[in-house]
């Protein structure tokens, strides 16, 4: 953080300061080297014109010296000079213009003849023979002037230069002397003082050994200083050794060695170059400057902020949402800053939204909490009740069961007698016309009269039949569950009718009440149920519009034996069956019930014109154990109706007018599948089946027979055996295409036999025959090894449709 | 990010000292006013003195703005210049122009065991009287302008101008540092020259009284040594020698102005210039005892009206080896 932060305070600061100083910088560096050549250049050029001026004025300085030396030489009058006239020449020659301290005249062997001094007096006895000195052999030797090196005077250190020329003989032409001068080069101070170069610059003159001769000022020559001369000019060491512009220029007299050196000291040569410098470098320090600032600036105007935010960033992330970014301006950092500031706002509002709910949450789950522990304790209560509930529920149930069954008992009851009554009715035809038969011989050659006579018996038979079924299929077992298959309604409408015939007719007009019975049945469709459960719902209304016309009547007690024709009818019931297409049921809560699509019903009305319900009744006519029969009724007659109707899905509907007779409408849904094809009661079947060879098993001799001869009469052939045991043997012998068995024989059953038949020839088809044949069917109970269960007694069409089925090997229940 | 602020304020500094430092050295300050003291032994040198004043202007030194001279003028007295030298000492001043032999080593008294520089002119042999180590290298507190020997050609001279001269009569002072080395240097030239030297001592101006009021007979030319006693006295000497129709000889166109057949020397004026020089670069800073002591020039000048006066013809290849002459009217 720190680090990146001052990376970008660095960089700012770097990219400001370089965008200010760096082209200054190559600029100036360009601009100060150019300057410094230039300027070094020029004063250089400047120093060395001066130089070579000044050289050539001492040249000249030195060059009239000795042009004055030769002059006087010239002049000289030969031998005829006395040494006096010399002297006074000489001093002529001295006081000129003071060029020469002192002044010689040395003869041919380099005697002085004269000397002339400006400082001693000089006398003959002053003179001194120079024949060994260079003045005098170089002159005399060779004839050339002589310029000597440069000398100081111990005394006054001022220096001089002995120069020499030879005084010619103009006869001979040969040197008859020389003339030797001191010249002062001091007067050369004069030419060099007015050389200015500079302020602090200086031009003087220095000898051979670099030893000063001349300078602006005397005392650096009477010092005397030494200049330690370079080899050629340029920036050396100046007089005073600091760094100068040192130009040299030799003076061009012949071996004297000297040089003009004309020196500036090096800063003010290079004033210039250094005003420009130090303006670049003003500039500099301005644009540095001014890169600091606008670099300040910068960081103040975004690092800063950032670095607020990154501040408040941080106090945030550690969980201080009281920072804020603090907003410098209206830029986009500003606007940064204000969204940032924003943000935590809405990130401290949403936080506090949720701390108060989180408190509020812990709150609630609190009460939860309690509410669930007091739920526990209630749900404890309520299992509890509920137990004592199941409990009591169960002792209701088996009471209820109880109940159910005494109401049954009570129907069964009330049926007995008029099933007795019809069973007399049938067994009284049968008896009366064999009888008849028996005791009237004759009458048996009339063979039309005994088959009508027997038609009689046999439909009285047959009556006598129906009249057990019907009270078997009452009583058929109830508790095989809500088995549900394609139902005709009114198939089952014509069997009630004709079950309850005792209660509607037989009590009834024991009552003195003519009840008519009438069934408007239209096509309907199958309906999906129990047959069973239908038909008792079936049974109780008819018995509950029987006991309502009875109860309008009020009954004619003790009105014994009437005939139906003597009586009104008094009162009707009238079932019908209609289809019809239903809107789909909605229930109480508005909620389509079963199917939403509109569905066909099959609808089954009961009609009375008996006593009707008021409307208390009529509301509370369905609960259990509601009543109005007293003693007599369970009160449970029309729950189980309604009980039936609801396992159905069907609906119930209860029309009903105080005195004047009750409708009871139920509609069932339709049944989807296609109704099966209807039994076939009448199956053509003498066509069809091949005579086969059948075995027949059955204890009763009669019943043996007359099955013998009804296979007979069909052109197939039957052996026989009393028992299950005897069955078997036979069955092993031979080869059968058929077995009958009946269930209940001695020694080996036909429950025990059918299973070893059915493994000894699984193809083989077993028909089990018995007198509990619909209570096994009712009961969907399967025997091992038997392919179709037939009830007893056996009529001809029952058993060839049996035949036919199962040799076709359809396991159809045929009863 | 604070730290960098402060740092940045200083930055300003920078440029800020660069500046006044450039404004300062621009600008120079001016100089206070420098305060140069003046001790003349004889108002006959003071032609000296005008001739330092005169170079010390063109060296930009302006009386009055940057330079006070404190002068008293000659004090005329050998016994005066002490108090006089400690007088001027005590005002405090930067520099010390003693005029003479006899002013210099009275202000050298003054001056020891202080730093105030002292520039002398002129003083015939500084070496001999102590005031300077070497020529080359004074070594002291003291530089000027040395005159050296000149009395010799003085005499010389004065036995060209007049041949024939043998008795030649010189005041002298021994007590003057001056006059003892001139009259030295004379008797050595003396020998040479076959003349007589008549040396009349005389440390007072009244002591020359004699001289002046008689002068001896025999006697037949005057020579006045570089000697402030004698110097005073050059009208005197000048309208004495007239009188008796003798060559004068003196050391400075100033005697001749008085009077003096001749005078063979230093030039007063120029020598007060060059001694300004000198002062010029003390007062920049450089110690006197690195400034060698300067020999001044000699010029030989002729009086026409006193020859004139005295009846002496002099030649004319004397006369073009004059540097200056005062001719007849």
């Amino acid at each position: 953080m720190r680090s990146a932060n001052s990376s970008i305070r660095s960089r700012l600061t770097v990219a400001f300061i370089g965008l200010a100083v760096a082209p200054l910088l190559v600029a100036g560096a360009a601009i100060t080297w150019y300057s410094y050549s230039f300027q070094k250049g020029q004063a250089l050029t400047l120093q060395l014109e001066l130089a070579r001026g000044a050289a050539i004025q001492t040249a000249d300085f030195i060059s009239v010296g000795t042009t004055q030396l030769k002059v006087f030489a010239q002049n000289i009058p030969g031998t005829e000079w006395t040494s006096d006239q010399s002297r006074r020449g000489l001093s002529r020659l001295v006081s000129q213009d003071p060029f020469f301290e002192e002044v010689s005249q040395l003869d041919r062997s380099g005697r002085e003849l004269a000397r002339a001094s400006r400082i001693v007096v000089v006398t003959s006895s002053d003179l001194r023979n120079r024949a060994q000195s260079p003045e005098f052999l170089q002159p005399a030797g060779t004839g050339a002037t002589y310029l000597g090196p440069v000398w100081y005077d111990p005394v006054t250190g001022e220096p001089f230069m002995t120069v020499a020329v030879p005084i010619l003989d103009p006869r001979t032409g040969g040197v008859s002397g020389v003339l030797a001068g001191n010249l002062r080069l001091k007067k050369v101070w004069d030419l060099i003082s007015d050389l200015r170069v500079g302020e602090g610059g200086a031009a003087f003159i220095a000898d051979q050994n670099g030893w000063v001769v001349a300078h602006r000022n005397p005392s650096v020559v009477l010092g005397p200083t030494r200049f330690a001369a370079p080899e050629e000019s340029g920036v050396h060491a100046g007089l005073d050794g600091n760094a100068a512009l040192v130009a040299l220029q030799p003076v061009a007299i012949q071996g004297s060695g000297l040089q003009v050196v004309v020196e500036q000291p090096l800063l003010e040569a290079l004033a210039p170059t250094i005003r420009e410098v130090l303006v670049i470098g003003s500039i500099l320090v301005l644009a540095l400057l001014a890169g600091l600032v606008m670099a300040s600036l910068a960081v103040r105007q975004i690092v800063r902020p950032v670095q607020g935010l990154a501040n408040t960033s941080l106090a945030i992330s550690s969980g201080d949402l009281t920072q804020r970014a603090p907003v410098t301006a209206g830029d986009e950092l500003g606007t940064l800053a204000s969204a940032f500031n924003t943000m935590t706002d809405r990130l401290q509002a949403s936080i506090n939204s949720l701390k108060q709910r989180v408190a509020e949450r812990d709150a609630a789950v609190a009460k939860l909490d309690k509410e669930i522990a007091e739920r526990k304790e209630i749900e404890e209560e309520l299992r509890e009740a509920n137990l004592r509930l199941e409990q009591t529920l169960a002792q209701l149930k088996t009471t209820q069961g109880h109940l159910v069954q005494q109401e049954r008992l009570r129907a069964l009851g009330q049926m007995a007698s008029g099933i007795a009554h019809d069973f007399n009715n049938a067994l009284a035809t049968i008896l009366g016309f064999s009888e008849l038969l028996l005791t009237r011989p004759t009458d048996v050659e009339d063979t039309e009269k005994v088959l009508a006579y027997l038609q009689i018996i046999n439909t009285g038979a047959r009556d006598a039949t129906r009249i057990v079924s019907r009270l078997r299929e009452f009583y058929r077992h109830r508790e095989e569950g809500d088995v549900f298959l394609p139902v005709n309604l009114n198939e089952l409408v014509q069997q009630s009718i004709s079950l309850t015939q005792p209660k509607w007719k037989g009590q009834a007009l024991a009552n003195g009440v003519l009840i008519d019975v009438t069934a408007s049945l239209e096509p309907v469709p199958l309906v999906a149920g129990n047959e069973g459960d239908l038909r008792e719902m079936l049974t109780n209304l008819i018995f509950n519009s029987v006991d309502a016309i009875v109860q309008r009547t009020g009954g004619r007690a003790g009105a014994g034996v009437v005939n139906e024709e003597q009586l009104a009818t008094d009162g009707s019931i009238v079932l019908r069956t209609y289809r019809r297409t239903s809107l789909p049921r909605i229930d109480a809560n508005g909620a389509p019930t079963a199917s939403p699509q509109p569905a066909d019903e099959v609808v089954l009305e009961i009609s009375d014109n008996g006593a009707g319900m008021t409307d208390e009744v009529r509301q509370r006519c369905l609960e259990p154990f509601f009543t109005t029969k007293g003693d007599e009724g369970t009160g449970l007659g029309l729950s189980m109706v309604f009980g039936i109707v609801e396992r159905h899905k069907g609906a119930l509907d209860i029309q009903t007018t105080w005195g004047q007779g009750t409708t009871f409408v139920i509609s069932l849904p339709a049944c989807a599948t296609p109704a099966p094809a209807t039994r076939e009661r009448t199956p053509d079947a003498e066509t069809r089946i091949r005579p086969l060879h059948v075995l027949v098993v059955e204890d009763e001799e009669l019943e043996r027979d007359l099955m013998t001869k009804y296979f007979n009469a069909d052109g197939h052939t039957a052996e026989v055996a009393a028992n299950g045991r005897e069955g078997l043997q036979k069955f092993q012998q031979g080869k059968f295409d058929l077995v009958i068995i009946d269930l209940a024989m001695p020694e080996m059953s036909g429950e025990q036999l059918a299973p070893v038949i059915k493994r000894l020839s699984p193809q083989t088809p077993t028909i089990m025959v018995t007198g509990f044949g619909d209570m096994m069917l009712s009961s969907g109970e399967v025997l091992p090894g038997v392919d179709l269960i037939l009830s007893k007694p056996l009529s001809l069409g029952d058993l060839r449709n049996a035949v036919a089925r199962v040799t076709q090997r359809d396991r159809v229940t045929v009863g | 990010m604070r730290r960098f602020i402060r740092f940045s304020r200083q930055v300003w500094l920078i440029p800020l000292t660069a500046l006044v430092m450039v404004a300062a050295s621009s600008c120079r300050t001016e100089p206070a006013m420098l305060t140069i003291g003046v001790v003349n032994f004889t108002s006959i040198l003071n032609p000296v003195y005008d001739g330092f004043k005169l170079g010390m202007a063109d060296l930009g030194y302006v009386e009055g703005q940057s330079v006070e001279y404190v002068y008293s003028g000659g004090v005329g007295e050998m016994a005066d210049l002490d108090p006089e030298a400690r007088e001027i000492i005590a005002r405090k001043v930067d520099l010390v122009f003693a005029i003479s032999t006899a002013a210099t080593l009275k202000v050298q008294q003054a001056t020891a065991g202080t730093r105030i520089p002292v520039v002398f002119a002129p003083v015939v042999d500084p070496v001999q009287s102590g005031m300077v180590n070497s020529l080359s290298r004074p070594g002291g507190n003291l530089t000027g302008i040395r005159t050296g020997g000149f009395a010799a050609k003085e005499l010389e001279w004065l036995v060209v101008l007049a041949p024939g001269i043998q008795r030649v009569l010189v005041p002298h002072n021994p007590d003057d540092g001056a006059s003892v080395a001139g009259l030295a240097a004379l008797r050595e030239a003396a020998n040479k020259l076959d003349v007589e030297l008549v040396v009349h001592v005389a440390r007072t101006r009244e002591e020359l009284n004699p001289v002046l009021t008689s002068l001896p007979e025999d006697v037949d030319a005057i020579l006045i040594l570089p000697n402030p006693v004698a110097l005073s006295a050059i009208a005197d000497f000048a309208h004495v020698a007239v009188a008796r129709r003798l060559p004068l000889a003196s050391t400075s166109y100033a005697q001749l102005e008085a009077g003096a057949l001749m005078s063979y020397g230093p030039d007063y004026t120029r020598m007060g210039r060059q001694a300004a020089r000198l002062a010029d670069k003390v007062l920049k800073g450089t110690a006197p005892a690195d400034l060698p002591v300067e020999t001044s020039e000699f010029f030989f000048n002729v009086n026409l009206r006193t020859a004139h006066d005295i009846g002496l013809t002099i030649p004319d290849e004397v006369l073009q080896q004059t540097d200056r002459i005062i001719r007849l009217p």
